[in-house]
């Protein structure tokens, strides 16, 4: 049915960017990161400015993998039973029934999520953890494979809630989409002339070939090597002076789950450091901080450039 | 003590890329990876097969990463490519 063999990988990523293209131009390496959380069974935070994709961007890359796509957008006045659901009296049979709410889904836009409070915010984490929901002690599961897609606005923007550490740790990957350049822009223009139409994306494959991706992806070997140089680079943050909030253990576990999908996407069945490498910078640096300290010095130093360092000093196993 | 060796002598591959650590590390360059190195080597102009020694380079890491006991044998583009970096210095056993 799909034009892609169950084992490989690189014709996943191929098939994808060229479909997601077609509608979406210069998202390449966002679409191939989303791809990569997908299969490591993780999610993503998306971040930019209003306008630059990325709502298309998610349902593009729902509609090309034939997943079911729904988006919530956050507000200051939701509840956690607009996310998650709850339970509704029923007059005719006089019992109450769990009434799903939009998270039951398999790819779940959280449009804007710190413009929701706490509250709220929160009541997807069992969500993103556990992969089920718990409403008055009745628990169910949520479809497979799941994935939260949230945006999320700057922080200087009025009314916004910022995300809590324990949150932002729940998300694998921090994809930035930046202002596109001056030729893909006049391209996206030029496509935005006439109608985008989203049923130009061709479906390249279904929940059911993702799971076994996924279960090829969990499969992919991982030397005791790349174990130890992992732990040296997450020890590595753990001794910088300037990092309040250094690499957490489960960021390291994220890290090694992203590393194997980015090498089965590469054609590969096993890790090697460039993996690593590749992906650190988009799994760790939204879980760190900076120490106050250096932020009121008014220091630009960012966790990305700390990271860099802390790669050039570490020995890569060759 | 560092010996001269002929370069028809490599037992493998692995040897031979633990050749090019040697000059790797020598370099300092001990955070890089190989595929960085060999990036760097090609950004430099330094003139070799590469489609050879990047198919080399896979077979090596599938062999040192991967978890397949077989090591495969010498091969001629990277014995080109360690005489290019200077000569075929070998660690004596």
């Amino acid at each position: 049915m799909f034009p892609i063999e169950i084992n490989d990988g690189r014709k996943l990523r191929e098939e994808l960017i060229n479909e997601i293209s077609k509608v979406v131009l210069g998202r390449n390496q966002e679409a191939e990161l989303l791809l990569v959380s997908l299969l490591a069974q993780g999610h993503a935070i998306l971040e930019g400015a209003p306008g630059v994709s990325k709502t298309l961007l998610a349902k593009s890359f729902a509609k090309c993998l034939g997943l079911e796509f729904r988006r919530i957008q956050f507000t200051p006045d939701m509840l956690p039973l607009d996310i998650l659901g709850g339970f509704i009296f029923n007059v005719k049979s006089r019992e109450f029934e769990f009434r799903r709410g939009p998270v039951f889904t398999n790819l779940l836009l959280a449009d804007e999520i710190n413009r929701a409070p706490p509250k709220v915010q929160s009541a997807l984490l069992e969500s993103m953890q556990e992969r089920q929901v718990t409403v008055e002690g009745y628990t169910e599961k949520l479809p497979e494979p799941f994935m939260v897609l949230a945006t999320q606005n700057p922080l200087e923007y009025q009314g916004v809630y910022p995300l809590p550490e324990g949150q932002l740790d729940r998300f694998m990957v921090r994809v930035t989409l930046s202002y596109p350049d001056p030729a893909t822009e006049s391209r996206i223009i030029q496509r935005n002339l006439q109608q985008l139409d989203l049923s130009s994306v061709r479906q390249v494959a279904d929940g059911e070939t993702i799971k076994v991706f996924e279960e090829q992806v969990n499969r992919v070997h991982f030397s005791d090597d790349l174990l130890n140089y992992l732990a040296e680079l997450a020890d590595m943050t753990r001794k910088d002076e300037r990092l309040e909030l250094p690499a957490s253990p489960r960021a390291m576990v994220q890290l090694a789950h992203a590393s194997r999908a980015n090498a089965f996407l590469k054609g590969r069945n096993y890790v090697i450091p460039d993996d690593i490498k590749k992906m650190l910078v988009y799994i760790l640096p939204h879980r760190m901080r900076i120490t106050r300290e250096i932020s009121l010095k008014g220091s630009s130093i960012s966790t990305e450039a700390i990271l860099q360092e802390i790669l050039s000093k570490v020995k890569a196993p060759r | 003590m560092l010996i001269r060796k002929n370069p028809q002598t490599y037992s493998s591959l692995a040897e031979q890329f633990n050749i090019i650590n040697d000059y790797i590390l020598k370099s300092g360059l001990t955070s890089i990876t190989w595929r960085e190195f060999f990036l760097k080597l090609r950004e430099k102009g330094v003139e070799v097969d590469w489609k050879e020694i990047e198919s080399c380079l896979s077979t090596y890491e599938a062999y040192r990463y991967g978890g397949q006991k077989n090591d495969t044998e010498a091969n001629n583009a990277i014995t080109e490519l360690i005489k290019k970096l200077g000569g075929v210095s070998h660690r004596n056993k």
